[in-house]
């Protein structure tokens, strides 16, 4: 395979995918480091799609005529960019059939954790070991793992059922490495071959989606299912600590990390979990704040922080804007892939003047919180995009921002020393490398699992709901009720259980009214 | 694309000749009519300088042929050019006036030709030294697409389209200046003094260096040739990019773009911002030399624009999804039609059935009067009250998505225009504009307005016109206009104290002048209650969402958007009438109405703008009907919706009032019906308790109680009732 071209491809295409589908196979193919690597080479690249670009239209075949002898070659054009070098006196005539295939920009995935990079690497020992006959440099340096400049994919509607790709998937390509010219584009026809710009792209001959980042096999998810309880307490436990002490609010913060979508309805969307925490004591702020949200990211696939102050919401690009001059979506600090965990810090938030920016931009993050939508600006008009971005706002009083669920947190007298704290927790899980890990997969996949509801338990259920809205009109309304099913059912999958009992349903009650009894 | 190889040109062109020349439609007076004979004659008197070639005439003609062009147009398009020039000189009466230099010119060509045909019928001339004949054209030739054919989205223009006539739609983004270009480029040599030619076919060209003339190329004596700005021709240019519009986009994708040339008379139609609808070629862009060698394998498309319409000046309808079609005329007929459209919409709330029939009655809106240079709105305003929590802000924003024109806003408005407008410096020119606030960008649409209870007093000065006169005045920095706002109000807003307080009055538990509220059609209390039926109703609705990943299956199917849309569309079109009979009941419905507040000391207000509330609702209730006529049953319901709403405000907390069950408030009702009567009619009791908001069966029940009781006697065809 690693003398794989385009012209073998296009030539013995059902062999070479026969050889690529091969178990292990896929895994063999190197993934794309730096531009250093040859053109032409066959390579692996994994990348959030940025942006989706008009579609091009290539002539399927070409022939280069040799003015000197007239003899000619027959060239195919997929898979390619450009025609190859011409040696003096050769001519190239293009054929007449259009071909269309779509371009994709793709960036390395936004957010993605430091231990997520090292995972792809150091799990799978075939795959390192290529990568070493391919380049030393790369071992001893972990953090160039992945390609950190956009990267065009082609993709062939031929070979790869293009409708199915969405902006903000992750997605896996193996392909041809190549590069591609832009033209940026200012308006002048004639002026745009002067502003030509080179870059690389990848012409894909297969491509995953890929859901969460986890190795993708039987083995793991039914390890993981059947540990599940132990792993909650394990992962219950930790977090209790870095919430100094304090079980109630560890329970939600679990959920926060684990919840996923599971239905979307116009704006009804059952499955969000935006919690806020609030009553984080005012004299350990910020660096509390920084700590947590270090073992977040620590714990979860991919992470981001804002820290939200006047100066960064005046200031920041949160909102993805089309730019019409070089025909591209710019990148917006909230274009985020599915499930990358967003905390927002309001702890250190001044009194001050937000301008109109400040304004779009808080107003996009009440709306991914409330709705999990996102209006990207195309000047003339707005598009919704539909997001999953679990969000955890920390503040110290009643938040800004909107939010499903909210909690008091009460620090354990005795968790005095906030650094010392975060340092054990850290260190403990430093410690046990084998139990971080499962950790981390029970996060990423736990909420995942099929969940089935008997009719008889909701019955009960239904029943329940109405006799607390007898007891107390006031402070049961339905929204009450949706996040109780989704408090029931975390409560449920998080112990490896995949349907409802009285047991669950109960304890959901409890830890709902504890909850509404602490805020008061 | 088709096969045009198979076709035979020549046969092709004489069809096409004998089209031109013999095609006859009907006009307006029902004459036969030479369609393009008439405009031949013009293009040879240059009196016209496009022709529009519509494939719907040319289908009647010959489908076969009209098929053709479409699949093959640019060869077609060029086609007709010859056959228009042919016949030209045969239409021309009298010589043309000359209009410009190129005329000039062109009419010396002919003449040099003639003369050059007469020295010598010379063939070896080089065939850059003949005219080529987009040099002699003053005319353009245009297609306009069939009138069926559907409009493609961009995104579906593939490489099938390639060389096919097409329209699209969408939204210009960007558009460059007009500029000429050339078409013709003409040279003269300093040496023989021949003049060359060179169509230009593509957007650059290789100016030509040497005379081709026999005599010069066979002497090379390095003659040179100069281009001849005068004697070329050129056309004006201008080229524009396209995007999809946001309801083409598929869920998750990013909205494609197009680029269009306009050449000709096709120029100068859109500026950036415009809806537009292009009929077009679809053409991948030839380029030449260096530059296709660059760009490698690639091959950049355009769509050679023939017809533009701007959007945006039309009338709405032709930016709505069309009109309906039988079967969903029949989807949405029936007798529950009125209730099914209030369900559907924002299906996600449960409940809340009467003040989703307000919203839809809102959507539709009454009709305007003006009698007698008084201005009597038709829209209606609403505004909802209510606990916190209980779903206010999600019925607004839906109806914001729902309504064709519409703006979201808040009482404390998030930009800086506000709810009125604003005088705005232009940073580039430094001249004062005016920008339209929220109330004036919702002209003819709905204007939602959340949080209405925390209005700038400013704005709420303001909106005290916009609700009656449906304008807003503004004199600010020396500007003094009046734009129009013929907007319908939804507003939202929460009780001053948290909850509300069914022992204050309105104006007290919102915080608003009772002059603003009384411009309220309709004021509706949302309240959030327990009640046993209802919440295990909720409770099962909420547990089937999280259990089935969709909408319970309701009595009724939820419309789609689009659907509501047109129809609603519909409905606007209709202005029905109240007829003289009805007159009277209405008036009669009002004094009762009176005589009811100041009886049982109403916290709400009732005025005369209750009558036109009345009216207004009504007339929308026969919108919706799709009739010219306002009914007695149109009324009815408007005075329960109006009831209803009141008795909203009204509801007071089970445990401090007296309750008093609803078979009892009937009876009261008809007790008040009867006056001092002993006999009353049963038709009368029904129609009367529908219009204080009971339903039948409640009043069934409430006849046969009293009955039981011997309160009053049921006569045996159950028309009448006797009191004993």
């Amino acid at each position: 395979m690693d003398s794989w071209t385009a012209d073998i491809w296009n030539g013995n295409e059902e062999e070479c995918k026969r050889i690529l589908n091969e178990p292990g196979n896929w895994e063999k193919v190197p993934l794309l480091f730096d531009d250093k690597i040859a053109l032409g080479t066959f390579v692996r690249f994994k990348g959030m799609i940025q942006d989706i670009l008009n579609p091009e239209y290539y002539s399927s075949n070409f022939k280069i005529i040799n003015s000197e002898n007239d003899e000619f070659t027959l060239c195919q054009a997929k898979y390619h960019s450009s025609t190859k070098n011409l040696k003096p006196g050769e001519e190239v005539v293009f054929g007449d059939t259009m071909m269309e295939r779509q371009v994709f920009a793709c960036i390395p995935i936004p957010g993605l954790n430091e231990w997520a990079k090292d995972v792809t690497n150091t799990n799978q020992n075939a795959e390192a070991q290529l990568e070493e006959n391919i380049n030393k440099r790369i071992r001893l340096d972990p953090a160039c793992q992945k390609y950190f400049k956009e990267i065009f994919i082609f993709v062939y509607p031929e070979d790869i059922h293009s409708d199915e790709l969405k902006l903000n998937q992750i997605i896996e390509v193996v392909g041809f490495l190549d590069r591609r010219i832009i033209q940026e584009d200012n308006g002048d026809l004639e002026e745009q071959s002067s502003r030509a710009k080179e870059t690389h792209c990848i012409h894909a001959v297969q491509l995953k989606l890929l859901k969460n980042l986890i190795p993708d096999n039987e083995e793991t998810y039914k390890s993981i299912w059947n540990d599940a309880s132990n792993i909650h307490a394990e992962l219950k436990f930790v977090l209790t600590q870095a919430l100094l002490g304090d079980s109630l609010v560890a329970d939600y913060l679990l959920f926060y990390l684990v919840s996923t979508i599971y239905n979307r309805q116009n704006i009804l969307v059952p499955g969000k979990f935006s919690l806020n925490i609030r009553g984080i004591p005012r004299g350990i702020g910020q660096s509390y704040t920084k700590h947590l949200y270090s073992l977040i990211s620590y714990l979860v696939v991919k992470s981001e922080y804002l820290p939200i102050q006047i100066h960064t919401m005046n200031n920041m690009d949160m909102i993805p804007r089309k730019c019409y001059t070089s025909n591209r979506l710019l990148n917006g600090f909230l274009q985020l892939s599915d499930r990358t965990h967003l905390v927002l810090d309001e702890t250190d938030l001044q009194p001050g003047n937000l301008d109109n920016k400040g304004m779009l931009n808080l107003e996009a993050l009440k709306n991914i919180i409330s709705d999990q939508q996102m209006k990207y600006d195309f000047t003339y008009y707005g598009i919704d995009y539909e997001t999953q971005i679990p969000t955890l706002t920390l503040s110290i009083g009643k938040s800004l921002l909107p939010f499903d669920i909210d909690i008091v947190l009460k620090p354990d007298p005795s968790c005095s020393d906030v650094e010392e704290t975060m340092k054990s927790v850290h260190d403990y899980l430093k410690s046990q490398l084998p139990l971080l890990d499962k950790l981390r997969k029970y996060i990423a996949i736990i909420s995942t699992f099929p969940f089935k509801y008997e009719q008889d338990i909701l019955k009960v259920i239904e029943n329940d709901f109405v006799k607390m809205r007898m007891a107390d009109p006031k402070n049961v309304s339905t929204n009450d009720l949706h996040i109780l099913l989704m408090i029931s059912k975390l409560i449920a999958l998080c112990s490896g259980k995949n349907e409802f009992d009285n047991a669950i349903w109960e304890s959901g009650k409890s830890l709902e009214n504890q909850r509404k009894l602490r805020n008061k | 694309m088709a096969k045009a190889g198979f076709r035979d040109y020549e046969a092709d062109k004489a069809k096409l000749t004998e089209f031109l020349q013999n095609y006859e439609t009907l006009d307006s007076n029902n004459q036969n009519h030479a369609k393009y004979a008439v405009q031949l004659a013009k293009l040879a008197h240059r009196e016209q300088v496009s022709l529009h070639i519509e494939l719907d005439d040319l289908d009647h003609f010959d489908n076969s042929l009209a098929d053709a062009v479409s699949a093959n147009c640019r060869r077609y398009s060029s086609m007709i050019a010859d056959v228009v020039q042919d016949l030209l000189p045969s239409y021309k009466d009298h010589e043309p006036e000359n209009k410009d230099a190129l005329d000039v010119y062109i009419q010396h060509r002919i003449l040099a030709q003639q003369r050059q045909r007469m020295i010598q019928a010379d063939e070896n001339v080089a065939p850059t030294n003949r005219y080529p004949p987009e040099l002699m054209r003053r005319f353009e030739i245009y297609f306009k697409d069939l009138s069926t054919k559907k409009e493609l989205p961009i995104r579906d223009v593939k490489a099938n389209s390639i060389g096919r006539l097409i329209s699209v739609r969408g939204i210009v983004m960007r558009s460059t200046e007009v500029k000429p270009m050339v078409v013709v480029a003409t040279y003269s040599c300093d040496l023989c003094g021949g003049e060359t030619y060179q169509p230009v076919n593509s957007l650059t060209f290789k100016p030509l260096e040497f005379c081709p003339s026999a005599e010069c190329s066979a002497n090379k004596p390095g003659s040179r040739l100069y281009l001849q700005t005068r004697g070329s021709k050129f056309i004006k240019f201008q080229e524009l990019k396209i995007q999809e519009l946001s309801d083409q986009v598929p869920i998750g994708n990013i909205p494609r773009s197009l680029t269009v040339l306009c050449r000709g008379e096709a120029t100068r139609q859109a500026v950036p911002g415009d809806h537009i609808s292009v009929t077009g070629i679809f053409l991948p862009l030839v380029r030449s030399g260096f530059r296709q060698i660059q760009q490698g394998l690639l091959s950049d498309t355009f769509l050679e624009a023939h017809n533009i319409e701007c959007l945006n000046k039309l009338n709405e309808e032709k930016l709505g999804e069309g009109e309906l079609s039988e079967e969903e005329v029949l989807e949405l007929a029936g007798d529950d039609f009125y209730t099914k459209l209030a369900a559907s919409l924002a299906p996600e709330i449960y409940g809340h059935e009467d003040v989703k029939k307000a919203l839809l009655l809102l959507l539709v809106g009454g009709v305007d009067r003006a009698p007698d240079g008084m201005k009597i709105r038709g829209s209606i305003n609403i505004c909802l009250m209510g606990d916190p929590g209980v779903a206010k802000s999600q019925l607004l924003s839906y109806i914001e998505r729902l309504a064709r024109r519409s703006q979201y806003t808040t009482g404390r408005g998030s930009s800086g225009v506000g709810l009125t407008a604003a005088v705005m410096k232009d940073p580039l020119t430094n001249e004062m504009v005016l920008e339209g606030g929220a109330l004036v960008l919702a002209d003819q649409g709905v204007c939602c307005i959340d949080e209405f209870d925390k209005m700038a007093e400013s704005d709420r000065t303001a909106i005290h016109e916009v609700m009656e006169q449906q304008t807003i005045s503004i004199a600010k920095a020396g500007i003094m206009t009046r734009l129009n706002a013929r907007v319908s109000i939804l507003a939202a807003a929460n009780p001053a104290y948290g909850r509300y307080d069914p022992k204050r009055s309105i104006e007290a538990n919102i915080q608003l002048p009772a002059a603003l509220l009384s411009r309220f059609d309709l004021l509706w209390l949302i309240q959030d209650k327990p009640n046993r039926e209802n919440d295990l109703k909720l409770a099962q609705h909420i547990t089937y969402v999280h259990k089935h990943s969709c909408q319970p299956p309701s009595e009724v199917q939820a419309l789609d958007m689009s659907l509501m849309r047109r129809y609603i569309d519909l409905c606007k079109k209709k202005t029905p009438t109240v007829p003289v009979e009805l007159t009277e009941f209405l008036v009669d419905s009002y004094v009762d109405l009176r005589k009811d507040s100041r009886n049982n000391g109403d916290t709400t207000f009732t005025s005369a703008r209750n009558l036109l509330a009345i009216l207004r609702i009504s007339t929308a209730l026969a919108k919706l009907r799709l009739s010219d006529l306002v009914e007695r049953e149109d009324v009815v319901e408007a005075m329960r919706l109006l009831e209803m709403s009141k008795m909203s405000l009204m509801q007071t907390d089970e445990k401090t009032g007296r309750p008093q069950s609803v078979v009892d408030r009937i009876f009261n009702v008809i007790r008040e019906l009867a006056g001092g009567r002993t006999v009353v009619k049963m038709s009368d009791i029904r129609e009367y308790c529908t219009s204080k908001g009971f339903n039948t069966s409640q009043v069934d029940d409430c006849i046969e109680e009293y009955e039981m009781l011997n309160v009053w006697q049921v006569n045996q065809a159950k028309t009448t009732i006797t009191f004993i």
